[in-house]
């Protein structure tokens, strides 16, 4: 059999095709010919081929498609599917009877779309029944999609409603953690995420129980301590030291009110339990014993022997009097002594601003030390008629207070950003709190509600710190309340787009409010809520459409877009069925749970890196670099010292190439004991070249019934006899041949080298003859020749995180524009990223007025009707 | 803005667990059928005008139901049947011997532990006292072993007597020789106490979900009426979910309103004494009655407490015009005082003769209340003939209505020994016990 082909776009791209088409004024565009001269191996194979015809077509005026489709179309329809999916008899509960015009098509493009892609996958009509031949299905698929096209997208293309989201578990930790400053993963108690389209953002999904709410509480009620400490409940010290608690080496007396007499030889010293570094304030009572003496001065030191303070000191008044002051002092936290002695000369001469260590004035031999923490045990008689002569001087106490300003240290880096003003407080009592309130949670609120607030709502949030500070609660207690408040209201669960005010007339997309488009680039770009300067940004209505390309790059540039990588790509990919895949690990010991983890790493890092390099979408497929740390690296066999942290390193000694020679991916589309190379085919016909297969018809049994083949048949065998079957043959073809290639990968992505079973083989051909040998070969042709097919997958992908929502049938239009206008520079993806930003399904939205104003409307309409 | 918070309703925001204390307490049948017995020992500072204390009574009987309340204490006239004016009882462990100052630290911490405190303002060491013996043998059947209130608060360190810690002056609860029971001074913080509260309690944190619920669920009304029907369905889920929390909450609130006391307690600080005390006179009362504690202490002050009466008009420092030197209108306004510390006293008795069990036995009845000081003139600091009313029969344990005045210098001690006796929690000896005081 011998075909002319033209390979342009190898599996489909019709989408590109007629943006292209529409888009050029000139005659039509200029394809490679080729000759291609193969025999393939069955018709079958040559269904799929069928639909790599295309593009040769003119530019099509409306009425010429709907003209193709009614006196060619159409009639294939009628003969070709309406046996079976007619009104009456409606297999698959699909009836195709009535679209004989373009104008039938209209309101079901989704239905359509799915005849296109079961026709041009060639899955319909079955093997078993009348088929078309190669040029019939080559044609009815075109004309199937320039009429789909002509459907969607002539029109200017609706951006669509995207539903109420709620913040998903990864969203929620790092909206939190951004809004706060620090890392905070409370989202990890929730209950996973429903998810939608693909990923875990789809608002139309995400549902919300009583369950979630108490979580949102719970969260809610841990985060407001986390965030904001109430300085009262930090430790504090009084630690009263009466001369009864000292302890005393030397000569003393023990006097009235505990006065403790002593002279020069005597080292006293008293002990305190520091609860946290900071500065303590230190009130010495006590005095010279007589009227009569001079000059007696007090000296303390700390325990590293350092004169704090020398001072002199009064005659201490008789009786229960005494003189008394008292310093500041920083103390760290912990067992902390200080001593006391009688200040000698040397004491007295030193200057207190350098610093003066006596050690030998606190030093005692072990058993004197001994001795007095003994004596100390004993409680102390008064003694009335003590020698004053003796001890001409005495101290009653020696008490610490403190901290005197909390440390810092012990606060979170949150709490003054949320307590920018606290109000006046007195004997328990706190006044004028609802100013106060108001001033630190306007700002909170703007930030956590990602809108400017009004007062109004403002206050009802301060209404709970009045209320807390009238129970008897701390101001900062008060706050903790609001801030919990903030966490669990709908205007910081939920992203809700609506018009500022409500627009009565539907029937114009909407344009997002610049704090709108600003929470969805951030939560598109960070996962996560727009920083100050969005923010700010948004509230000087400045993210216009000239600057959004800027703002993309910024915010691409920011470590946190990481998050494309570790939310979008992770599920785009399928990444997310590592964890929770079983490898056999008697027969893999190798995979571990911190190798399952490298794993996937390796795939985010270097789709991060990709990303931020800004490179064509196919590299992803052909690059001869990735990350790996020491145990992967080992796993994969290359030379590496980097231990736990993840390196860039060139694979160009080795024959992995892409992320289709990712450990991760070749391990999740394995079986727990083999390699499934349906599953790794079909993993590349859906995440790469963006065409899933349909599900297989209802009764077949689960793949690769070993009886289907004699004892010890090879895996490819066993494949080829369950290919005999038509019913099957017509996915499994191209799913095999893709998953064939990349056998050289066991079921954990090793290279294989078992020779005592079969030998391994790894060669294939896809559709167009395009043979390859070895999975390196395989992500080779395949990066060459489906760049567009996978740029327009990373588009389709990319629009359904960026929006949080299915895509619908017209948004191909926009799809395709995007794959269109990134074609010249190679599909770049951060360029992909900014296109879709600029797309205006990304900046607008269909508005759904709110019943009070579907109601006025309807009022409006019938004049007769009174209007409240 | 302010939210509008009805105490009641504060009181009631809490968790089914509220009413179980009572229940658990009730749900065994043998423990209804010998209704349990109760103490609680309250304390006043400073002593009082002994002459005007003292009941009128012929000749010098050792027990006698023939005398006449006296001047102080005739606010108790309706209960004198079911009280015993108990005379002649001495702490001599309040007294200095060698000790010197500090009569009114040794007046609070001799007064239910009968023990001699050691002088030092920092190793205390006391004894245990009569209601923490009882509390040891019976505490684990009810939700708190006992509970220990206040008016005014302790103060943690330093000297607040010539020399005593202020934990003596602070406590009349001892749990050991060295360990003082803080007291609770403020009627939330002892009904939270009482009741499971505290501050994180269920019953505080349902109170702050639901006020936050009620800011959010006002929020999620506002932005329905702004969206669509799509959002509308997704914040109609929310809403409607949160209303469930909220409902979830009120029917626990429910449950517990119909289990819990019929009190209204406050938050944070009591204005008046008279308030005060009379919200603590019917917490214990509560205590009681739903039997969450059957010991209890309660000081009216700190030992040579200083508080001003100026709702009855006395101007001056309590224990400054204890030191009256007998100068007449100085005893009286002391007289004044004492005379309106048993009022209360009295209003407290009258409320455990209206609560009544399945037998028909009132609490008082059931229960042995001990009003007293460890002073008994505070000009002179005497430490014997204490100034001491034992209201209620024990649960038939004594007779009521009598004056018994035991021999000169009878340990007050004895009197615990034969108050534990009561209470079927016996101990041997307590602080310088020397017997049972026999002719209880």
């Amino acid at each position: 059999m011998t075909l002319k082909l033209s390979i342009r776009t190898e599996f489909l791209l019709p989408g590109v095709a007629a943006q292209l088409r529409r888009c050029s004024r000139g005659p039509a565009l200029k394809y490679h010919h080729v000759d291609l001269i193969r025999s393939l191996p069955s018709r079958s194979w040559v269904v799929v081929v069928v639909s790599l015809f295309v593009l040769e077509a003119p530019i099509h005026a409306e009425s010429d498609t709907a003209e193709a489709w009614r006196k060619e179309g159409w009639p294939m329809i009628q003969e070709l599917c309406l046996d079976c999916h007619n009104d009456e008899y409606q297999e698959a509960e699909l009836s195709l009877s009535g679209y004989e015009t373009l104008d039938d098509m209209r309101g079901s493009e989704g239905a359509m779309q799915r005849v296109l892609e079961m026709v041009r996958f060639g899955a319909m009509p079955p093997e078993d029944y009348a088929l078309p031949t190669v040029d019939e299905r080559k044609r009815l698929t075109e004309l199937l999609d320039q009429s789909l096209y002509s459907v969607s997208c002539d029109l200017r293309p609706r951006p669509g409603k995207v539903t109420a989201r709620r913040l998903n578990r990864g969203e929620y930790n790092r909206t939190v953690s951004d809004l706060f400053g620090f890392p905070i993963d409370v989202a990890n108690r929730f209950p996973s995420d429903e998810v939608g389209a693909g990923f875990d953002n789809n608002g139309d999904v995400l549902s919300l129980s009583p369950l979630m709410i108490e979580k949102y509480l719970e969260a809610a009620e841990d985060i407001s301590r986390q965030v904001l400490i109430d300085p009262e409940t930090l430790p504090r010290v009084e630690a009263h030291r009466p001369s009864d608690q000292m302890i005393v080496h030397g000569p003393s007396d023990f006097g009235s009110f505990n006065g403790l007499f002593f002279n020069n030889e005597t080292l006293i010293w008293a002990e305190y339990d520091i609860p946290t570094s900071g500065e303590y304030l230190i009130k010495v009572r006590g005095g010279r014993s007589s009227q009569n003496a001079t000059d007696e001065s007090l000296a303390i030191y700390d325990e590293g022997g350092e004169l704090i303070v020398c001072k002199e000191i009064n005659y201490y008044g008789g009786g229960g009097s005494s003189q008394s002051f008292d310093f500041k002092l920083d103390l760290k936290k912990g067992q902390r002594k200080l001593f006391v002695r009688l200040a000698d000369d040397n004491d007295k001469k030193a200057s207190l601003d350098d610093s003066v260590v006596r050690s030998d004035r606190i030093q005692i031999s072990e058993d004197d030390r001994r001795l007095a923490y003994e004596n100390a045990k004993k409680v102390p008689v008064p003694n009335r008629r003590l020698s004053r002569d003796e001890f001409p001087i005495m101290i009653r106490s020696l008490d610490v207070f403190g901290p005197t300003r909390t440390p810092e240290e012990l606060l979170p880096p949150s709490q003054w950003k949320i307590i920018r003003k606290t109000p006046r407080h007195r004997r328990d009592r706190w006044y004028d709190v609802e100013p106060a309130a108001i001033e630190c949670l306007k700002p909170l609120m703007r930030r956590a509600f990602r809108r400017p607030v009004d007062d109004e709502e403002v206050e009802r949030y301060a209404g709970l710190v009045t209320g807390a500070t009238e129970r008897g609660e701390s101001f900062y207690r008060g706050m903790q309340i609001a801030v919990s408040a903030v966490l669990v209201s709908p205007s910081f669960l939920f992203r809700i787009e609506h018009p500022p005010e409500d627009v009565a007339d539907a029937t114009e997309p909407v344009p997002l409010t610049s704090h709108q488009l600003a929470s969805r680039l951030s939560y598109f770009l960070w996962s996560s809520t727009p920083d100050e300067w969005l923010l700010s940004e948004a509230d000087k209505d400045k993210i216009s459409e000239k600057k959004l390309p800027s703002i993309v790059q910024r915010m691409l540039s920011s470590p946190k877009s990481e998050s494309l990588a570790t939310e979008f790509a992770t599920q785009w990919l399928g990444l997310r069925n590592l964890d929770v895949h079983e490898a056999d690990t008697s027969r893999f010991e190798a995979f571990t749970p911190t190798l399952r983890n490298a794993m996937k790493r390796e795939t985010q890092l270097v789709f991060a890196e990709a990303l931020k390099n800004n490179l064509p979408v196919a590299d992803l497929l052909t690059l001869d670099q990735t990350f790996v740390n020491q145990e992967l690296a080992d796993f994969y066999g290359l030379d590496f010292s980097g231990e736990d942290d993840f390196k860039k390193v060139s694979l160009s000694d080795s024959s992995r190439r892409g992320i289709l020679s990712h450990a991760g991916i070749l391990t999740f589309t394995s079986n727990p004991d083999r390699t499934s190379p349906v599953q790794r085919g079909k993993w590349i016909l859906e995440n790469v070249l963006g065409t899933p297969p349909p599900d297989p018809p209802a009764g077949v049994p689960e793949l690769d019934e070993p009886e289907t083949a004699h004892e010890g048949a090879s895996l490819r065998e066993q494949l080829e006899i369950h290919r005999a079957d038509p019913a099957c043959a017509a996915c499994h073809r191209v799913m095999d041949q893709l998953g064939f290639g990349l056998e050289a990968y066991d079921a954990i992505g090793r290279f294989r080298n078992d020779k005592q079973d079969n030998a391994v083989d790894s060669s294939g051909v896809l559709p167009g003859g395009r043979e390859f040998e070895g999975p390196a070969e395989l992500a080779e042709v395949l990066g060459r020749t489906e760049a567009a097919a996978f740029a327009k997958t990373f588009t389709e992908r990319l629009m359904t995180f960026a929006l949080g929502r299915e895509l619908r049938p017209s948004d191909r239009c926009v799809i395709d524009a995007v794959v269109a206008k990134t074609a010249d520079n190679g599909f770049r993806m951060a360029d992909i990223v900014s296109e879709v930003v600029l797309s205006e399904t990304f900046r607008y939205y269909d508005w759904e007025p709110t019943e009070l104003t579907a109601q006025r409307n309807q009022t409006d309409e019938n004049p007769r009707s009174v209007q409240r | 803005m302010t939210m509008s918070l009805n105490r009641r309703t504060l009181l009631r925001g809490a968790g089914a667990i509220m009413g179980l204390p009572f229940l658990e307490s009730m749900s065994s049948a043998s423990e209804i059928a010998s209704s349990p017995r109760r103490m609680a020992m309250i304390f006043f500072p400073n002593g009082a005008i002994m002459p005007s204390w003292k009941p009128e009574v012929a000749g010098d009987p050792i027990d006698t139901r023939d005398w006449k309340l006296s001047p102080t204490l005739m606010p108790l006239s309706k209960h004198r049947e079911k009280i015993n004016v108990i005379g002649n009882l001495a702490h001599d462990n309040g007294r200095s011997h060698r000790d010197g100052a500090g009569d009114h630290a040794r007046c609070a911490s001799t007064y239910l532990t009968a023990a001699r405190p050691v002088k030092t303002s920092g190793n205390i060491r006391l004894g245990i006292s009569v209601d923490q013996v009882a509390a040891e043998q019976i505490g684990n059947k009810t939700r708190l072993p006992s509970i220990e209130l206040g008016l005014e608060p302790s103060r943690s360190g330093g000297s607040c007597d010539s020399g005593y810690s202020c934990a003596y002056s602070s406590n009349i609860s001892w749990r050991d020789e060295r360990r003082p029971m803080p007291k609770e001074i403020t009627p939330r913080a002892a009904f939270d106490r009482m009741f499971g509260g505290g501050q994180d309690s269920e019953r505080e944190r349902d109170f702050l979900r639901r006020s936050i619920l009620d800011v959010v669920s006002y929020d999620a009304k506002r932005l329905i009426g702004k969206v669509g029907p799509t959002d509308r369905r997704k914040l109609d889920e929310y809403f409607t979910s949160v209303r469930e929390i909220e409902q979830r909450i009120a029917r626990s609130e429910e449950l517990d309103r119909q289990a819990m006391p019929d009190i209204e307690v406050p938050y944070g600080r009591v204005e008046t004494f008279r308030e005060h005390v009379r919200l603590m006179y019917d917490l214990l009362t509560i205590a009681f009655e739903s039997d969450v504690t059957r010991v209890a202490t309660f000081m009216l002050d700190n030992a040579g407490g200083n508080r001003r009466y100026t709702e009855i008009g006395v101007k001056e420092a309590h224990h400054q015009m204890s030191h009256h030197r007998n100068r007449e209108d100085t005893v009286a306004k002391i007289q004044q005082v004492d005379h309106y510390l048993v009022e209360h006293f009295s209003y407290f008795l009258d409320q455990l003769e209206a609560k009544k069990d399945v037998a028909g036995r009132s609490l008082l009845d059931q229960s042995m209340i001990l009003y007293g000081s460890g002073i008994s003139d505070g000009n002179r600091h005497r430490h014997d003939d204490l100034p001491l009313v034992l209201a209620g029969g024990a649960g038939g344990a004594w007779q009521t209505g009598r004056h018994i005045r035991p021999r000169d210098e009878t340990p007050m001690g004895n009197l615990f020994l034969s108050m534990l006796d009561a209470m079927d929690t016996p101990a041997d000896s307590i602080g310088d016990s020397s017997g049972r005081l026999n002719i209880l």
